[in-house]
């Protein structure tokens, strides 16, 4: 029998901090755990970690567009290359600090995505996706023409990475500690970037968001500017992807063109389904499942044993790196088919068989709240009673 | 009296004022396609003026063999966008993979080029027909998402196994025309290759094959009645699974017939993404010319085809790498002139 919990209770009050300590601390404790050999050395585990954070953060952008607004976006790897560039840009050739760029990463893919976002003024449906599909062609082409500025295919990097300041507890001459340093910035700017978008989607324009995703029609009626919120929330999500290129960059200060091809695109998108569709904290299970199918799948055909698997078989094939792709594409079937809600729905789901949310019912919620306002009243109504009797 | 009879044909009418609206809104439409009309004269002129005339002939006819590819592939889609609103993002790589099989079959096996790219698209309707029963029939037709993110599965999948299988080194496709450098016409001046001649008349003759399959079959019609109203042709009894498979397994063989059309060419090689350049441009041509429209994909192929060319020819600042900027730009502009195409129908909802 599972649990019932009565919304606003304090059992469920506590049941909710629970559960957020219990997150916060896993957080915390991530870079310090040590995940079995499986993973990679400690210090691969980190960059891993650090990767996800980015991840999910590109992947919750691409959520505003395509699961709260209901347009598909194949276009979102160039915003990613765009935040990327930018900071690999400012940060090497400009002299900018780290955190001086991270503005810019997110204003240009804003102002980019926009302006692409612009047809969406004008038409509904398909047509946005043929654009953006354009755009993340586009873009690694684009990269090879101005080589001069952006190190064409060679790729281009930043001589000096992040390094922590003396005053946190971070060792620079530590091997680890660095990038332990980098994942608490990454973390700090990825909870900015949730609390964002969670607030953005409860807000009266992330309302007006679902509600012309569902009818446009009718939500053009009921007063929503449908074509003004569709670009706007291509700009905002593809902001969201320009800082969480920046903060690739921040784990690995190289950016090349292929690294932003659509193939990245579509690795977000099977990132989203995975996790959930518009839902924000989907994000976060769909960008650790994308980054540890990739990272493990990388290592099998490189010829090593994980456990019981081996793909020895596939070690010499030069195109051994397409299993990478094709082990997304039967993912991202299989949860269509199987989990269509993603992992989200599916832990909902689990959780429900233990621990049942109901919410108040009518008449605790009508005797609390009318309790106060009664007594408010009769102290209105007696008021002038009183000024009466004094006079 | 008087003062109501005047009235009457133009305002009291509701009809005529409906009629009224009716034709303000082609006369915008109309003016849409004339500007278009108007801006590719006056780019030819100034193209023209610029290296003369015959540079410009020899530019047209070598672009329009890519036109007319452009245009088969973007068939390709709007077929399917016809039948079920959603646009094939495997369209591509199933393009790539089946003329993959043609390789092999030309290749490794010694088959006559035609024979195995016939045996190819048939291969390639069967795996497009199978793929609708097992992973697209599932879903609800009117609920586009899942079946646009079943597209895109098959896109990474095949895209990952053909990789696995051939990986990326560039292949040589044999022609299936005669290819010397011999071989070739003299077109006004113009020196056009056998092997631009025969994908003009392959691209045409798949053109008027589809057109009659479309009006003069049975399930030509079923396919017509599906794309305009899918409920009404349920209830006259048209299987409509079936008829969409249809639509899937023409669309898998066009796009294997393109593909090896595309390689015709011997610049171009075979190499596992060889048809994502393709693929934008023949997007860009469909979009162009109204995700609804037939007409309009082979139009908007010919038309990218030509602005491909001519763009990276004579713009010299441009070249030939920003030429898929330039597309982009173009199909944003022409989307914001006319949403929903040159070719397109508005349709009209309601709530």
């Amino acid at each position: 029998m599972p649990i019932r919990l009565v919304q606003g209770t304090p059992k469920h009050r506590a049941y909710l901090a629970g559960s957020w300590a219990i997150a916060i601390a896993v957080l915390i404790a991530l870079p310090f755990i040590k995940l079995p050999e499986l993973f990679g050395n400690p210090t691969g585990q980190v960059l891993n970690w650090n990767k996800v954070l980015a991840y999910a953060v590109a992947v919750l952008g691409l959520n505003l567009v395509i699961g709260y607004s209901g347009q598909i976006s194949l276009g979102h790897s160039a915003f990613v290359g765009l935040g990327a560039y930018a900071t690999v840009i400012t940060v090497a050739d400009h002299h900018w600090s780290y955190f001086a760029a991270l503005p810019l990463a997110f204003i240009l893919p804003f102002l980019v995505g926009c302006v692409v976002g612009l047809p969406a003024l004008r038409i509904k449906g398909l047509y946005l996706v043929v654009v953006t599909f354009a755009l993340a062609i586009t873009f690694p082409t684009v990269i090879l023409r101005y080589a001069s500025v952006t190190g064409g295919s060679n790729g281009k990097n930043v001589a000096g990475t992040l390094e922590p300041p003396s005053w946190t507890p971070f060792d620079p001459r530590e091997r680890i500690d660095p990038y332990r340093f980098r994942y608490f910035v990454l973390l700090l700017v990825a909870a900015v970037m949730f609390i964002l978008a969670r607030n953005l989607i409860k807000s009266r324009a992330g309302r007006a968001l679902v509600a012309q995703r569902d009818n446009p029609l009718a939500a053009a009626i009921s007063g929503v500017s449908v074509p003004v919120n569709k670009v706007l929330i291509f700009g905002v999500s593809a902001g969201f992807c320009g800082v969480a290129g920046w903060m690739l960059i921040i784990n690995l200060p190289f950016a090349s063109d292929v690294s932003f091809s659509v193939a990245l695109s579509i690795t977000l998108i099977i990132g989203l389904v995975m996790g959930g569709g518009a839902t924000v904290s989907g994000a976060i299970p769909g960008a650790v499942l994308v980054v540890i199918v990739s990272y493990l799948l990388e290592h099998l055909t490189e010829g090593e044993k994980l456990g019981p698997i081996s793909m020895k078989w596939l070690a010499t094939r030069p195109g051994k790196g397409g299993i990478v792709s094709m082990a997304f594409g039967i993912l991202l079937l299989g949860f269509v088919f199987v989990l269509p809600g993603g992992v989200i729905d599916g832990l909902r789901r689990l959780r429900s068989r233990f621990v049942v949310i109901v919410p108040r019912p009518a008449w605790l919620s009508d005797v609390k709240r009318a309790t106060p306002l009664m007594g408010d009243s009769a102290r209105v109504s007696t008021e002038p009673a009183e000024a009466a009797v004094s006079h | 009296m008087t003062l109501l009879e005047q009235a009457r044909p133009a305002d009291v009418q509701s009809d005529g004022f409906v009629e009224r609206f009716r034709s303000r809104a082609a006369d915008i439409g109309n003016r849409g396609l004339i500007l278009t009309g108007a801006l590719v004269v006056i780019l030819s002129v100034i193209f023209i003026a610029m290296d003369g005339a015959k540079l410009f002939w020899i530019r047209f006819l070598d672009a329009l063999a890519n036109g007319f590819i452009y245009g088969a592939v973007a068939l390709a889609l709007v077929l399917i966008y016809k039948a079920t609103g959603i646009i094939n993002f495997a369209q591509g790589s199933m393009a790539m993979f089946f003329t993959f099989v043609a390789w092999v079959l030309a290749r490794e096996q010694g088959w006559p080029v035609w024979l195995s790219i016939i045996v190819a698209m048939v291969l390639a309707a069967a795996f497009g027909a199978a793929f609708e029963r097992i992973f697209v029939r599932p879903f609800d037709p009117s609920n586009h998402l899942p079946i646009t993110m079943v597209t895109i599965a098959l896109l990474s999948i095949l895209d990952g196994l053909a990789f696995m299988i051939w990986a990326a080194d560039p292949k040589g496709f044999p022609s299936p025309f005669p290819s010397k450098l011999s071989n070739y016409v003299m077109i006004f001046g113009a020196k056009v290759f056998y092997a631009t001649v025969g994908i003009w008349i392959t691209v045409i003759v798949m053109t008027v094959v589809i057109s009659l399959l479309l009006s003069k079959t049975k399930i030509g019609l079923a396919f017509r009645s599906v794309s305009s109203n899918l409920e009404s042709s349920r209830l006259v009894g048209i299987n409509v699974g079936r008829t969409l498979q249809f639509g899937w397994a023409l669309a898998a063989a066009i796009g294997t017939l393109a593909g090896s059309l595309v390689l015709s060419d011997t610049k171009s090689l075979l190499d596992p993404s060889f048809m994502a350049k393709i693929l934008v441009f023949s997007f860009a041509a469909a979009t162009i010319g109204g995700l609804d429209s037939l007409v309009g994909a082979v139009v908007g192929g010919i038309l990218v085809g030509q602005l491909q060319t001519m763009v990276g020819g004579y713009i010299t600042f441009i070249g030939s790498d920003l030429v898929l900027a330039v597309t982009l730009s173009v199909v944003i502009i022409v989307l914001l002139v006319r949403p929903n195409g040159l070719f397109g129908k508005v349709r009209v909802e309601r709530v």
